[in-house]
Protein backbone atom coordinates (compact mmCIF):
# COMPACT_ATOMS: atom_id res chain seq x y z
CA UNK A 1 0.00 0.00 0.00
CA UNK A 2 1.50 3.17 -1.11
CA UNK A 3 1.38 6.84 1.85
CA UNK A 4 -1.63 8.36 1.09
CA UNK A 5 -1.28 12.14 0.50
CA UNK A 6 -1.42 14.27 3.72
CA UNK A 7 -4.53 15.06 5.15
CA UNK A 8 -6.16 17.16 7.49
CA UNK A 9 -9.11 14.93 8.61
CA UNK A 10 -9.06 11.16 9.35
CA UNK A 11 -11.31 8.46 7.69
CA UNK A 12 -14.02 9.89 9.18
CA UNK A 13 -13.51 13.13 8.26
CA UNK A 14 -12.77 14.23 11.53
CA UNK A 15 -9.35 16.40 12.62
CA UNK A 16 -7.63 14.77 15.85
CA UNK A 17 -4.89 17.13 17.30
CA UNK A 18 -2.76 16.17 19.58
CA UNK A 19 -1.91 18.13 22.75
CA UNK A 20 0.61 17.59 24.94
CA UNK A 21 -0.40 18.94 28.30
CA UNK A 22 1.89 19.63 31.45
CA UNK A 23 -0.34 22.19 33.04
CA UNK A 24 1.50 24.96 33.18
CA UNK A 25 -0.24 28.56 31.48
CA UNK A 26 1.82 28.06 28.52
CA UNK A 27 0.43 24.69 27.65
CA UNK A 28 -3.19 25.91 28.14
CA UNK A 29 -2.42 28.89 25.76
CA UNK A 30 -1.84 25.98 23.76
CA UNK A 31 -5.19 24.53 23.89
CA UNK A 32 -6.85 27.38 23.29
CA UNK A 33 -5.28 27.96 20.50
CA UNK A 34 -6.37 24.53 19.77
CA UNK A 35 -10.16 25.33 20.14
CA UNK A 36 -9.74 28.26 18.03
CA UNK A 37 -8.54 26.47 15.23
CA UNK A 38 -10.90 23.83 15.52
CA UNK A 39 -13.67 26.97 14.97
CA UNK A 40 -12.05 26.86 11.11
CA UNK A 41 -12.64 23.40 10.50
CA UNK A 42 -15.50 22.36 8.31
CA UNK A 43 -16.26 19.84 11.58
CA UNK A 44 -15.03 20.31 15.09
CA UNK A 45 -11.67 18.72 15.83
CA UNK A 46 -11.21 15.99 18.53
CA UNK A 47 -8.48 17.41 21.38
CA UNK A 48 -6.51 14.29 22.33
CA UNK A 49 -5.01 15.18 25.36
CA UNK A 50 -1.70 13.95 26.30
CA UNK A 51 0.53 14.09 30.01
CA UNK A 52 3.81 12.68 30.19
CA UNK A 53 5.09 11.68 33.07
CA UNK A 54 9.03 11.62 33.39
CA UNK A 55 10.00 8.16 35.03
CA UNK A 56 10.71 8.18 38.67
CA UNK A 57 14.82 8.40 38.91
CA UNK A 58 17.35 6.65 40.85
CA UNK A 59 16.25 4.70 44.00
CA UNK A 60 12.59 5.14 44.09
CA UNK A 61 12.10 2.59 41.11
CA UNK A 62 13.96 0.20 43.64
CA UNK A 63 11.47 0.86 46.61
CA UNK A 64 7.97 1.75 45.31
CA UNK A 65 6.04 -1.45 43.82
CA UNK A 66 4.82 -0.80 40.48
CA UNK A 67 1.17 -0.68 40.65
CA UNK A 68 1.69 2.56 43.56
CA UNK A 69 4.04 4.43 40.78
CA UNK A 70 1.52 3.76 38.00
CA UNK A 71 -1.14 5.09 40.73
CA UNK A 72 1.19 7.95 41.39
CA UNK A 73 1.58 8.98 37.81
CA UNK A 74 -2.06 8.18 37.34
CA UNK A 75 -2.84 10.94 39.65
CA UNK A 76 -0.31 13.39 38.67
CA UNK A 77 -1.70 13.08 35.12
CA UNK A 78 -4.70 13.53 35.71
CA UNK A 79 -4.07 16.71 37.84
CA UNK A 80 -2.31 18.02 34.97
CA UNK A 81 -4.71 17.87 32.43
CA UNK A 82 -7.82 18.16 34.69
CA UNK A 83 -7.60 22.22 33.53
CA UNK A 84 -6.97 21.37 29.61
CA UNK A 85 -10.12 19.36 29.97
CA UNK A 86 -12.20 21.91 31.25
CA UNK A 87 -11.22 24.44 28.49
CA UNK A 88 -12.10 21.63 25.45
CA UNK A 89 -15.40 20.72 27.41
CA UNK A 90 -16.45 24.43 27.76
CA UNK A 91 -15.63 25.01 24.09
CA UNK A 92 -18.04 21.62 22.84
CA UNK A 93 -15.16 19.98 21.83
CA UNK A 94 -15.09 16.18 21.57
CA UNK A 95 -11.47 15.44 23.75
CA UNK A 96 -9.76 12.39 24.96
CA UNK A 97 -7.55 12.16 28.10
CA UNK A 98 -4.01 10.20 28.64
CA UNK A 99 -1.08 9.87 31.02
CA UNK A 100 1.86 7.65 29.87
CA UNK A 101 5.54 7.48 31.44
CA UNK A 102 8.56 8.03 29.48
CA UNK A 103 10.81 9.93 27.77
CA UNK A 104 8.64 13.45 26.41
CA UNK A 105 9.45 13.55 22.83
CA UNK A 106 9.37 9.43 22.70
CA UNK A 107 5.78 9.86 23.80
CA UNK A 108 4.40 12.44 22.15
CA UNK A 109 5.50 10.80 18.39
CA UNK A 110 4.16 7.33 19.99
CA UNK A 111 0.94 9.17 21.35
CA UNK A 112 0.43 10.60 17.55
CA UNK A 113 0.77 7.67 15.72
CA UNK A 114 -1.37 5.10 17.87
CA UNK A 115 -4.52 7.99 18.24
CA UNK A 116 -4.14 8.52 14.37
CA UNK A 117 -3.48 12.31 15.11
CA UNK A 118 -3.04 14.54 12.30
CA UNK A 119 -1.17 17.33 14.18
CA UNK A 120 0.55 17.93 17.32
CA UNK A 121 -0.34 21.56 18.77
CA UNK A 122 2.05 22.68 21.50
CA UNK A 123 3.11 25.79 23.52
CA UNK A 124 7.09 26.22 23.00
CA UNK A 125 8.01 25.58 25.40
CA UNK A 126 6.56 24.06 28.64
CA UNK A 127 7.66 24.14 32.27
CA UNK A 128 11.20 23.54 31.84
CA UNK A 129 11.17 26.52 29.87
CA UNK A 130 13.85 29.36 30.59
CA UNK A 131 12.68 32.72 29.37
CA UNK A 132 14.28 34.21 26.76
CA UNK A 133 14.86 30.78 24.78
CA UNK A 134 12.74 30.93 21.59
CA UNK A 135 12.47 26.97 21.50
CA UNK A 136 12.53 25.03 24.07
CA UNK A 137 14.16 21.29 23.31
CA UNK A 138 11.31 19.56 23.62
CA UNK A 139 9.68 21.15 20.70
CA UNK A 140 13.27 21.33 18.95
CA UNK A 141 13.17 17.67 18.83
CA UNK A 142 9.84 16.85 17.71
CA UNK A 143 10.22 19.42 15.05
CA UNK A 144 13.37 17.09 13.87
CA UNK A 145 11.31 13.47 14.59
CA UNK A 146 7.76 14.56 13.52
CA UNK A 147 6.46 13.12 10.45
CA UNK A 148 3.26 14.97 11.20
CA UNK A 149 3.10 19.00 11.19
CA UNK A 150 4.13 20.34 14.59
CA UNK A 151 2.03 23.79 15.21
CA UNK A 152 4.04 25.30 17.88
CA UNK A 153 2.06 28.26 19.62
CA UNK A 154 4.12 30.80 20.89
CA UNK A 155 3.28 31.84 24.39
CA UNK B 1 39.60 23.70 68.73
CA UNK B 2 37.35 26.84 67.94
CA UNK B 3 40.70 28.50 66.71
CA UNK B 4 41.20 25.28 64.31
CA UNK B 5 37.74 25.47 62.87
CA UNK B 6 38.82 29.46 62.57
CA UNK B 7 41.41 28.68 60.95
CA UNK B 8 39.72 26.21 58.53
CA UNK B 9 37.39 28.51 57.59
CA UNK B 10 39.61 30.67 55.92
CA UNK B 11 41.35 28.10 53.59
CA UNK B 12 39.81 28.01 49.84
CA UNK B 13 40.18 23.95 50.04
CA UNK B 14 37.24 24.56 52.96
CA UNK B 15 35.14 26.30 50.77
CA UNK B 16 35.25 24.01 47.59
CA UNK B 17 34.71 21.01 49.95
CA UNK B 18 31.49 23.06 51.15
CA UNK B 19 30.24 23.68 47.55
CA UNK B 20 30.57 19.98 46.99
CA UNK B 21 28.88 19.13 49.79
CA UNK B 22 25.70 21.31 49.14
CA UNK B 23 25.74 19.58 45.31
CA UNK B 24 26.35 16.02 46.59
CA UNK B 25 23.30 16.93 49.54
CA UNK B 26 21.34 18.25 46.95
CA UNK B 27 21.47 15.47 44.14
CA UNK B 28 21.37 12.27 46.96
CA UNK B 29 18.68 13.74 49.25
CA UNK B 30 15.99 14.64 47.47
CA UNK B 31 14.68 11.04 46.60
CA UNK B 32 14.94 9.73 50.00
CA UNK B 33 12.16 12.67 50.79
CA UNK B 34 10.07 11.52 47.49
CA UNK B 35 10.22 7.88 48.42
CA UNK B 36 9.07 8.94 52.03
CA UNK B 37 5.75 10.47 50.27
CA UNK B 38 5.21 8.10 48.02
CA UNK B 39 5.63 4.51 50.36
CA UNK B 40 2.66 7.12 52.47
CA UNK B 41 0.54 8.41 49.95
CA UNK B 42 -2.14 5.86 50.51
CA UNK B 43 -2.96 5.62 53.94
CA UNK B 44 -5.44 8.51 55.70
CA UNK B 45 -3.81 11.53 56.51
CA UNK B 46 -3.80 10.69 60.83
CA UNK B 47 -1.27 7.57 59.73
CA UNK B 48 -0.19 9.13 56.34
CA UNK B 49 1.54 11.93 58.64
CA UNK B 50 2.69 9.39 61.04
CA UNK B 51 4.50 7.64 58.63
CA UNK B 52 6.32 10.60 57.55
CA UNK B 53 7.55 11.87 60.24
CA UNK B 54 8.77 8.41 61.73
CA UNK B 55 10.51 7.95 57.87
CA UNK B 56 12.16 11.41 58.19
CA UNK B 57 13.32 11.09 61.79
CA UNK B 58 14.76 7.28 60.45
CA UNK B 59 16.45 8.73 57.95
CA UNK B 60 17.76 11.41 60.14
CA UNK B 61 18.81 8.90 62.81
CA UNK B 62 20.76 6.77 60.50
CA UNK B 63 22.77 9.40 58.51
CA UNK B 64 23.90 10.72 62.04
CA UNK B 65 25.08 6.96 62.83
CA UNK B 66 26.42 6.09 59.61
CA UNK B 67 27.88 9.62 59.69
CA UNK B 68 29.90 8.68 63.00
CA UNK B 69 30.98 5.64 61.56
CA UNK B 70 32.44 7.26 58.49
CA UNK B 71 34.66 9.43 60.44
CA UNK B 72 35.47 6.66 62.70
CA UNK B 73 36.22 4.46 59.56
CA UNK B 74 37.69 6.96 57.42
CA UNK B 75 41.39 6.91 57.96
CA UNK B 76 41.78 3.09 58.23
CA UNK B 77 43.29 1.90 54.72
CA UNK B 78 41.64 0.89 51.79
CA UNK B 79 38.38 2.47 53.22
CA UNK B 80 38.45 4.67 50.78
CA UNK B 81 38.90 2.88 48.00
CA UNK B 82 35.76 1.01 48.60
CA UNK B 83 34.11 4.26 49.16
CA UNK B 84 35.10 5.65 45.74
CA UNK B 85 34.16 2.67 44.22
CA UNK B 86 30.79 2.19 45.56
CA UNK B 87 30.74 6.23 44.81
CA UNK B 88 31.51 5.59 40.92
CA UNK B 89 28.19 3.56 41.10
CA UNK B 90 26.10 5.72 42.89
CA UNK B 91 26.95 8.38 40.58
CA UNK B 92 26.08 6.22 37.51
CA UNK B 93 22.87 5.48 38.85
CA UNK B 94 21.95 8.67 39.73
CA UNK B 95 22.56 9.60 35.72
CA UNK B 96 20.43 6.97 34.12
CA UNK B 97 16.49 6.83 34.58
CA UNK B 98 15.02 4.66 37.40
CA UNK B 99 14.54 1.29 36.96
CA UNK B 100 10.30 1.53 37.25
CA UNK B 101 9.89 -1.93 35.44
CA UNK B 102 12.00 -4.34 37.33
CA UNK B 103 10.84 -3.77 40.59
CA UNK B 104 9.59 -6.37 43.29
CA UNK B 105 8.51 -4.58 46.22
CA UNK B 106 5.46 -5.17 46.87
CA UNK B 107 2.70 -2.46 47.44
CA UNK B 108 2.34 0.14 50.34
CA UNK B 109 -1.15 -1.24 51.08
CA UNK B 110 -0.95 -0.74 55.21
CA UNK B 111 0.62 1.38 57.96
CA UNK B 112 3.48 -0.93 58.81
CA UNK B 113 4.28 -2.28 55.38
CA UNK B 114 4.61 1.77 54.52
CA UNK B 115 6.96 2.36 57.10
CA UNK B 116 9.15 -1.13 56.15
CA UNK B 117 9.59 0.41 52.88
CA UNK B 118 10.25 3.54 53.99
CA UNK B 119 12.97 2.28 56.49
CA UNK B 120 14.90 -0.02 54.06
CA UNK B 121 14.64 2.89 52.05
CA UNK B 122 16.23 5.49 54.69
CA UNK B 123 18.88 2.75 55.18
CA UNK B 124 19.76 2.40 51.51
CA UNK B 125 19.86 5.88 50.94
CA UNK B 126 21.79 7.86 53.77
CA UNK B 127 24.42 5.00 52.84
CA UNK B 128 24.56 6.46 49.50
CA UNK B 129 24.54 10.34 51.24
CA UNK B 130 26.89 9.58 53.76
CA UNK B 131 29.21 7.95 51.43
CA UNK B 132 29.01 10.96 49.31
CA UNK B 133 29.49 13.15 52.15
CA UNK B 134 32.18 11.78 53.74
CA UNK B 135 34.09 11.43 50.36
CA UNK B 136 33.74 14.84 50.02
CA UNK B 137 34.76 16.32 53.10
CA UNK B 138 38.32 14.54 52.27
CA UNK B 139 39.11 14.09 56.05
CA UNK B 140 37.42 17.04 57.36
CA UNK B 141 34.94 16.73 60.94
CA UNK B 142 33.78 20.06 60.23
CA UNK B 143 32.69 19.69 56.46
CA UNK B 144 31.34 15.87 57.62
CA UNK B 145 29.14 17.40 60.12
CA UNK B 146 27.96 20.44 58.04
CA UNK B 147 27.51 17.84 55.10
CA UNK B 148 24.60 16.04 57.59
CA UNK B 149 23.42 19.66 58.72
CA UNK B 150 22.78 20.39 55.26
CA UNK B 151 20.99 17.20 54.27
CA UNK B 152 18.54 17.49 57.34
CA UNK B 153 16.44 19.97 55.61
CA UNK B 154 16.59 18.79 52.17
CA UNK B 155 15.02 15.68 53.76
CA UNK B 156 12.35 17.01 55.68
CA UNK B 157 11.47 20.01 53.60
CA UNK B 158 12.13 19.63 49.70
CA UNK B 159 10.15 16.73 49.20
CA UNK B 160 9.27 16.56 45.47
CA UNK B 161 10.64 20.13 44.80
CA UNK B 162 14.37 18.73 44.01
CA UNK B 163 13.23 15.66 41.96
CA UNK B 164 10.68 17.92 40.02
CA UNK B 165 13.75 20.53 39.06
CA UNK B 166 15.55 17.09 37.98
CA UNK B 167 12.77 16.44 35.58
CA UNK B 168 12.73 19.74 34.06
CA UNK B 169 16.67 20.70 33.90
CA UNK B 170 18.48 17.18 33.63
CA UNK B 171 21.99 18.97 33.56
CA UNK B 172 21.50 19.64 37.27
CA UNK B 173 21.88 15.26 37.42
CA UNK B 174 24.74 15.43 34.68
CA UNK B 175 26.17 18.20 36.87
CA UNK B 176 25.72 16.30 40.30
CA UNK B 177 27.12 12.48 38.69
CA UNK B 178 30.11 14.91 37.02
CA UNK B 179 30.75 16.07 40.72
CA UNK B 180 30.23 12.38 42.19
CA UNK B 181 32.92 11.19 39.92
CA UNK B 182 35.14 14.07 40.54
CA UNK B 183 34.72 13.15 44.12
CA UNK B 184 35.03 9.17 43.64
CA UNK B 185 38.68 9.77 41.86
CA UNK B 186 40.06 12.34 44.32
CA UNK B 187 38.97 10.12 46.94
CA UNK B 188 40.65 7.15 45.47
CA UNK B 189 43.89 8.62 45.19
CA UNK B 190 43.62 10.04 48.84
CA UNK B 191 43.48 6.12 50.52
CA UNK B 192 46.16 6.02 52.99
CA UNK B 193 46.54 2.38 52.02
CA UNK B 194 48.12 3.94 48.59
CA UNK B 195 50.06 6.96 50.34
CA UNK B 196 53.08 7.16 48.58
CA UNK B 197 51.04 7.60 45.12
CA UNK B 198 50.04 10.67 45.72
CA UNK B 199 53.12 11.91 47.39
CA UNK B 200 55.25 10.65 44.18
CA UNK B 201 53.45 12.66 42.18
CA UNK B 202 50.57 15.47 42.96
CA UNK B 203 49.09 15.56 39.48
CA UNK B 204 47.45 12.18 40.51
CA UNK B 205 44.89 14.30 42.32
CA UNK B 206 43.31 16.08 39.09
CA UNK B 207 44.13 13.43 36.57
CA UNK B 208 41.88 10.91 38.86
CA UNK B 209 39.50 13.35 39.49
CA UNK B 210 39.20 14.22 35.85
CA UNK B 211 39.21 10.59 35.23
CA UNK B 212 36.49 9.51 37.69
CA UNK B 213 33.92 12.28 35.83
CA UNK B 214 34.84 10.82 32.20
CA UNK B 215 33.99 7.42 33.36
CA UNK B 216 30.83 8.17 35.16
CA UNK B 217 29.91 10.21 32.32
CA UNK B 218 30.66 7.91 29.45
CA UNK B 219 28.77 4.61 31.58
CA UNK B 220 25.45 6.94 32.53
CA UNK B 221 25.75 7.92 28.97
CA UNK B 222 25.98 4.14 27.56
CA UNK B 223 23.36 2.74 29.88
CA UNK B 224 21.28 5.55 29.67
CA UNK B 225 20.56 5.18 25.52
CA UNK B 226 19.87 1.41 25.99
CA UNK B 227 16.83 2.54 28.69
CA UNK B 228 15.87 5.06 26.99
CA UNK B 229 15.24 2.54 23.77
CA UNK B 230 12.53 1.35 26.16
CA UNK B 231 9.00 2.46 24.46
CA UNK B 232 6.47 4.85 27.06
CA UNK B 233 3.93 3.35 29.09
CA UNK B 234 0.55 4.03 28.98
CA UNK B 235 -0.89 4.32 32.59
CA UNK B 236 -4.23 4.78 31.31
CA UNK B 237 -6.81 5.42 28.08
CA UNK B 238 -9.08 7.41 29.41
CA UNK B 239 -11.58 8.03 26.86
CA UNK B 240 -14.43 10.46 27.58
CA UNK B 241 -16.70 11.67 24.65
Amino acid sequence: MTRSAPTWTDSRGCTRLLLPVDGSPRSLAAVRHAVALSATQRAPATLVLLNVQAPVRGNIGRFIAEADLQRYHGDEGRKALRKAGRLAQEAGLVHESHVVVGDVVAAILDAAERHDCQAIVLANRGHGGLSGVLLGSVSMRLLHHSPRPVILVRS
Amino acid sequence: MLADVIQELQTPLFWVGLLQIIGVDIVLSGDNAVVIALAARRLPQVQRRRAVMMGTAAAIGLRVTLTVFAALLLDLPWVKTIGALLLLWIAVRLIIPGEEADSDSSEASGFWQAVRIIMVADLVMSLDNVIGIAAAAHGSLLLLVLGLLISIPLIVFSSQIIMRWMDRFPVIVTCGGGLLGWVAGVTLVSDPAHAGLLESARWLHTVSGVAGVALVLTVASVLKRRRLATAPVPIEEGHRP
